[in-house]
């Protein structure tokens, strides 16, 4: 007979589909399996082949010869007929099915297995077939040490995997070829495929009942009881005793009568009202006369208990909580507790009287006091008025004619007049500021203020797209727009135009104009009078913290004078400590514009390249700041451009993105299962994130009802992403973020701590706390100390780290480095540059090489030699093989990248980014981590096509199935990390497709038994990307300013240069 | 020597040897409170010439079972090497000074005798503060047990070596070193549960190191059966390798649960098992059930398991889990 062979290979489909085409009736024929353990292939026979149509479909047959093979398994139909393959990964499936005869101890000991393993939640099914009866037990996320025992071990025990939501079972680790076919022809039947290919119909839907109900518990233990006894009840007797207690002001004293006169300074100095609310009672007793003095109900607090505690060197007796009538001493308390009733029966207080528990040296005592009358102190106070006046007027008398003799010294000596004051330093004579003509009106209208406003208006709009595109060094044009944002009333932006106008003016006269200009706007927006400029300008120069707007006035006024050689006297100084600093106030075109004119005007090189290189290493340090050198209208309009309208927190694309995901997901969702409620939360939270409050609060209220109906780790997760809505817009959430994180955890099991805390490590938003933040070992950072006080010694530092291991060496060259860039000094940072390459030489540990070289290329780049840059590009790419972490590999070529972009190395850049991409095409585990730097680089440099290329290589690879989970969740997280600064529209569509593919998102970790880790984090990733609203318009922003950061760049090298 | 032990000389004895190292073990483990697990790993370390690592906190007697093991086997002076390591101590301090006379005639050697290259059972304490030089010696000693003197390889005395530490780093370079230390143990405290008892154990202790006194100095067995025992371990398993008889000593349905339970650390748990480690495990297990019972693995030996993760917030995770796994069966 005439077979087909099939190998469990992907070609085997291809042949399939190619004999149905010619043989379409072969599908519901029955066929014979016969497995050739020879070859492991199988066979496949039916008696409606034709060898004849089957050559005409170019399907090979061969001949079969069923002596020689495995016994035929017959089979219904041609999916049947196939045979699983192994899946390439043994994944823990959503659902699993285990299959046991009922009959046999294996049942039992599967049962008690999953209950050891805590897994109480599986349900259990039954149906009777040939063998008996045969028990099902289904598990959700089932423990993969089950499905390894029922597939490896010698129990009869059968574990298969659900496919999909279908009724189709297929044995773990399998899959079924055709499955989707297979799933399908089921109908209301359910198939078990076992690995070797035979079905086992069952019904689809048998009633399952959970495990737990089915149990009982059995305790194999002798048994031993015990009854009432008759006797008499064994009774304890427990001696009361005084221990120590928190302190509580005393109401109660026992005084002897030589103790009474104490209270005479209270009487003396207490108001009447006061003197009412202590009571005195006499008494008398076996130790003979007592007094009891008492504070009123409620008068504790006063002031009166301590005073009392003072005078009478007692503490006293205070109340027994719930017992008015039993005092015990100040500061201790009854051991052990009893109740009221029990403590008044042993007390025994008399009728309307008291019991005090005394402390002794023998222990306590009892002092049982009886009714007593009790006077208010008040009632027994008699006051006298002891009146001296007599004495006094007497004394008086005396001293009116006893004034006692003097002296009158006539000989005075005349006091010398005061000093004149120092005359006033010179004042430079004010220049009247050059009046700005105005716009013409728009020719043939008459010109309303609101058309002239509209006029200036449309002749700034052009400018500002101009600026905002980036690097314009058009000094008329930086004016124009200067002088007309003025007109519009927008000084600081004015300023910053007007600022970049005389910083990219050509020649003298028109940087003076626009200083001048800049002057008078400065000053009419600060209020300054002209006759007070120069007080104004020493009162900026001589502040500890002078302001912005104060210190741009200085910079303006003290650049003219400077340039003009009128600069007041003393001030030159004050300018550069002002200006000639990193992290100052002013803007670095502004900073610069008055070191150049004051070094200038004094002929002072050295002082020029000083300021050159203070600026320049302040700008390899931390660029331009969006803060001082961005006009807000480039801020806003960055984020404001291309498709979105921001608006407060969100844009309403943002938000339409996340309603449409919502629904998306929505839609699949079991409302009370604890996966459902985890998006819930986390879509909480992004809609908040993006403005839309009201819905956030929906959806945080259903997460609030449901969250009690869940295990502790599920319901802790949930606390956390309330706690986090709940933190958003806050100042500080520090502290309601640690109480939060307390509160969610408390009480939770080691194992079950041990889950969320594995979560909270991998999440975006609950990760605050859970792992400590990398630090730099303790030896590296004292030596990057000493070489920020002394930045000469840092070649010398770093030809001779004298450090063993190669992540300390990496880490002492890359902090070495960034201070060698922050002084701004070429020849430091070249020596420097150098000096790393040797230390380099020093390392075998890729990743650690990769961090120098890339610290490295990044000084390089800064000093803009490109011949450096090419070469240690070319170092870097020949270590990308050796390193083991794709994490290694971006950590190292991040700063490289940003530093070749704002130097301009643009093309070097993205010669970076080819070879890298190469690497993410050999299919390294992480290689998708590469692939979104690759696309992100591109997006930068503003090559849109390429990086939406590699954006749908990205896609594809995340999500083909196969792939290992781990690699393909970070892909996917790495993907939205970076989407965040991409426009809406492309994280929408990415997020639709990780939403339609979120099924492909498992993971094995211990965690499955409570939630499903990777698809919730996923989730977060989405939403986050989704609602985030600044990495966008601060990616465009970051952009701009790396290309102004270039021209200021070329700028200050410029002018040094003509200046030498 | 060792090599001249045969195996039928050795196995005339061996039933002795096992029952005296196991009593050795509870003799040893009543000289401390709640130290069972450390001592019988101990035992099983020294049977193999395994390195074990002890990781906690200071002041959990680390140190002292080392060296009340050490004297309970009659080894002192120069048989035993101990030395707090920190990331200044320099290779002369454990390996030896450099010979002055030797190094005027051009020979680069060490004078190594009181040092860790003669001993035969070594204590480092804070093993990974180590830096790179002396982290490099290690490796070659617990690699190949040599050391080089004046670039000629030569063999080192060791037999047992034992570390301690607070912490387990996760730089790649200090992993190698991590990895040759298949088993690691968490010592915790146990004054919690074990007060009055610890102070007891501790004063006497203390009283019996103040007199002079070293009552656990009389062990029931002697260094040189743990020799022998190692010996005759090698001898066995090699006749085993010849014979291919390893599902003799190792069932089949026991030999699938170690597969299975290693399957499930590495991916429910994400510890990771090494291809070196896997066989050590191997090894390890084999050696615990002839020491215990003589005879073929039992599921109980498989409890060896419970000691192989890698970091310091594994330990106590792959205790629990591998217990529970055990436990499965009942």
């Amino acid at each position: 007979m005439k077979g087909l062979r099939l190998h469990g290979a992907a070609a085997d489909l291809a042949r399939l589909d190619a004999l149905l085409a010619a043989l379409p009736g072969l599908a519901d024929a029955p066929w014979w399996a016969l497995d050739d353990p020879a070859s492991g292939s199988y066979l496949l026979v039916s008696e409606g082949f034709s060898s004849e149509a089957a050559d005409a479909a170019g399907v090979g047959l061969e001949d079969v010869d069923p002596r020689a093979l495995a016994p035929a398994r017959r089979a219904a139909h041609l999916l049947e007929a196939l045979r699983p393959v192994p899946a390439p990964h043994d994944e823990v499936p959503d659902d699993a099915l285990f299959v046991v005869p009922a009959a046999d101890p294996a049942a039992t000991r599967t049962v008690e297995r999953l209950l050891r393993l805590g897994r109480g939640d599986a349900t259990l099914t039954q149906w009777t077939g040939p063998g008996g009866l045969t028990l099902g037990i289904r598990v959700a996320q089932p423990p993969l040490y089950l499905l390894l025992r029922a597939r490896d071990g010698d129990e009869p025990v059968r574990a298969y995997a659900r496919h999909r939501s279908t009724s189709l079972w297929v044995a773990w680790s399998f899959q079924h070829p055709l499955a989707d076919a297979a799933a399908a022809r089921l109908g209301e039947a359910g198939a078990l495929v076992d690995a070797a290919g035979p079905w086992t119909l069952v019904p689809a839907r048998g009633q399952e009942r959970g495990l737990l109900a089915l149990t009982d518990a059995a305790l194999p233990a002798p048994i031993a009881t015990l009854s009432a006894s008759e006797s008499e009840p064994v009774r304890f007797t427990v001696a009361l005793r005084l221990e120590l207690d928190r302190p509580r002001p005393a109401s109660l004293w026992v005084l002897r009568p030589d103790e009474l006169p104490a209270l005479q300074p209270l009487l003396e100095a207490t108001p009447l009202e006061g003197l009412g609310a202590v009571t005195l009672a006499r008494l008398y007793g076996e130790a003979g006369v007592q007094y009891v003095v008492r504070l009123r109900s409620g008068a504790e607090d006063e002031g009166i208990a301590d005073r009392l505690a003072g005078l009478l060197r007692s503490p006293g007796y205070v109340r027994v909580p719930g017992a008015e009538r039993i005092f015990v001493p100040a500061g201790q308390r009854l051991m052990p507790p009893m109740r009221i009733e029990a403590l008044r029966a042993v007390l025994q207080p008399p009728e309307g009287g008291l019991a005090v528990v005394q402390a002794t040296g023998d222990g306590p005592s009892i002092l049982r006091i009886g009714p007593a009358p009790e006077a208010p102190l008040r009632d027994l106070v008699d006051y006298i008025a002891l009146d001296h006046r007599a004495t006094l007027d007497a004394l008086l008398e005396q001293a009116v004619f006893a004034i006692p003799a003097f002296h009158l010294d006539r000989t005075l000596t005349p006091t010398r007049a005061a000093k004149r004051p120092p005359p006033m330093p010179r004042q430079p004579r004010v220049k009247r500021p050059r009046p700005v003509a105005p716009v013409a009106p728009v020719a043939g209208e008459v010109a309303t203020e609101a058309e002239q406003i509209r006029a200036w208006r449309l002749e700034a709009e052009p400018l500002q797209t101009r600026v905002a595109a980036g690097g314009l060094t058009d000094a008329a044009a930086w004016q124009r727009l200067g002088e007309l944002l003025g007109h519009l009333g927008d000084a600081d932006d004015a300023g910053l135009c007007l600022e970049a106008a005389a910083f990219h003016a050509d020649d003298a006269a028109s940087a003076r104009a626009a200083l001048e200009a800049l002057i008078t706007g400065r000053m009419a927006a600060q209020g300054v009078a002209a006759a007070r400029l120069p007080e104004v300008m020493l009162a900026a120069a001589t502040a500890d913290r002078p302001g912005p707007d104060a210190l741009a006035l200085f910079g303006a006024a003290a650049a003219r004078d400077a340039a003009d050689g009128a600069l007041m006297d003393g001030l030159g100084p004050l300018v550069v400590q002002a200006f000639a600093q990193r992290q100052g106030v002013a803007s670095r075109r502004l900073a610069w514009l008055a070191l150049r004119a004051f070094h200038g005007a004094t002929g002072d090189l050295l002082g020029l390249t000083r300021a050159k290189e203070v600026l320049l290493g302040a700008l390899n340090s931390d660029g331009l700041r969006e803060a001082f050198d961005a006009p807000r209208f480039v801020r806003l309009g960055l984020a404001l451009g291309g498709e979105e309208a921001v608006a407060g927190a969100g844009s309403d694309l943002q938000r339409a993105a996340l309603t449409s995901a919502w629904a998306r997901l929505e839609g699949d969702l079991d409302d009370l299962d604890l996966q459902a409620t985890l998006y819930r939360a986390i879509f909480a939270v992004g809609f908040a994130q993006a403005g839309d409050m009201s819905r956030a609060r929906g959806l945080a209220h259903d997460v609030e009802e449901l969250r009690p109906l869940f295990d502790p780790p599920g319901r802790a997760l949930l606390r956390l992403y309330l706690a986090r809505l709940e933190c958003l817009g806050v100042d500080d959430p520090g502290p309601i973020w640690e109480r939060a994180v307390a509160e969610a955890t408390q009480g939770l099991s080691s194992r079950e701590q041990s889950a969320v805390d594995f979560a909270r490590r991998r999440s975006l938003w609950l990760a605050e706390g859970a792992t400590p933040p990398r630090r730099l070992d303790s030896g590296v950072e004292a030596r990057l100390a000493l070489l920020a006080a002394d930045a000469d010694d840092i070649p010398a530092a770093l030809r001779a780290p004298g450090l063993g291991y190669d992540y300390l060496i990496a880490d002492l060259v890359e902090g070495a480095l960034a201070l060698a860039d922050a002084t701004g000094r070429e020849a430091l940072m070249a020596e420097s540059r150098d000096a790393a390459l040797i230390a380099l030489e020093q390392l075998d540990i890729p990743g650690h090489r990769a961090t120098v070289i890339g610290a490295t290329l990044r000084t390089a780049a800064l000093l803009e030699d490109e011949a450096a840059v090419h070469g240690l590009i070319e170092l870097f790419m020949r270590q990308i093989p050796e390193m083991e972490s794709i994490a290694e590999i971006l950590r190292a070529v991040e700063p490289a990248m940003a530093a070749l972009r704002r130097i301009g190395l643009g093309s070097e850049a993205e010669r970076f980014l080819l070879a890298l991409r190469d690497v993410a095409r050999r299919g390294h585990r992480e290689a998708v981590k590469v692939a979104v730097f690759v696309a992100d680089g591109f997006r930068l440099l503003g090559d849109v096509p390429a990086a939406e290329r590699t954006l749908a290589e990205i896609e594809q690879a995340i999500y083909t199935p196969g792939l290992d989970p781990i690699a393909r969740f970070e892909g996917a997280s790495t993907l939205f990390g970076t989407l965040r600064a991409w426009s809406v529209s492309a994280r929408e569509m990415a997020a639709d497709k990780a939403l339609e593919s979120l099924d492909l998102f498992r993971d094995n970790f211990t965690t499955q038994r409570y939630f499903r880790l990777h698809r919730f984090l996923l989730v977060e990733r989405v939403v986050d990307a989704l609602s985030d609203t600044r990495a966008h318009g601060g990616g465009r922003l970051r952009l701009w300013l790396e290309a102004e950061e270039q021209a200021v760049r070329r700028r200050i090298v410029a002018d040094w240069r003509s200046a030498r | 020597m060792a090599e001249d032990w045969t195996f039928e000389a050795l196995d005339a004895e061996i039933d002795d040897i096992r029952h005296r190292v196991l009593q050795h073990g509870r003799f040893l483990a009543s000289y401390f409170v709640g130290r069972d697990t450390e001592a019988e790993l101990m035992l099983l370390a020294a049977a193999t010439q395994e390195p074990l690592l002890f990781a906690g906190p200071p002041g959990t007697a680390k140190s002292d079972l080392v060296l009340k093991f050490v004297e309970s086997l009659g080894l002192g002076g120069e048989d035993y090497f101990e030395y707090m390591l920190t990331k200044f101590t320099e290779p002369s301090e454990i390996l030896g000074p450099i010979d002055i006379a030797q190094l005027k005639d051009g020979r680069f050697r060490r004078r190594t005798r009181g040092m860790l290259p003669e001993a035969k059972v070594v204590f480092l304490d804070e093993i990974f503060k180590s830096n790179s030089a002396i982290l490099n010696t290690l490796l070659t000693i617990v690699n190949e047990r040599k050391f080089y003197q004046d670039g000629a390889p030569e063999p080192v005395q060791l037999r047992l070596l034992f570390a301690a530490t607070n912490d387990i780093p996760e730089q790649s370079e200090l992993v190698a070193l991590s990895d040759r230390f298949v088993l690691k143990v968490e010592t915790r405290p146990v004054k919690e549960r074990h007060f009055e008892a610890l102070i007891d154990a501790g004063m006497r202790t203390e009283a019996s190191r103040a007199l002079s006194q070293r009552p656990w100095a009389d062990g029931p067995a002697s260094f040189i059966d743990f020799l022998k025992l190692k010996r005759y371990l090698d001898l066995h398993f090699a006749e085993s390798g010849r014979l291919g008889d390893h599902a003799r000593w190792f069932p089949p349905a026991i030999f699938a649960e170690l597969r299975r339970i290693v399957r499930v650390l590495e991916t429910e748990d994400q510890v990771y098992v090494s291809d070196r480690k896997a066989v050590k495990i191997y090894k390890l297990i084999r050696a615990r059930a002839f020491l215990h019972h003589g005879g073929a693995v039992q599921a109980g030996d498989l409890r060896v398991l419970r000691y192989v993760g890698n970091r310091r917030a594994e330990l106590p995770i792959v205790e629990e889990k591998v217990n529970s796994l055990l436990g499965l069966d009942g």
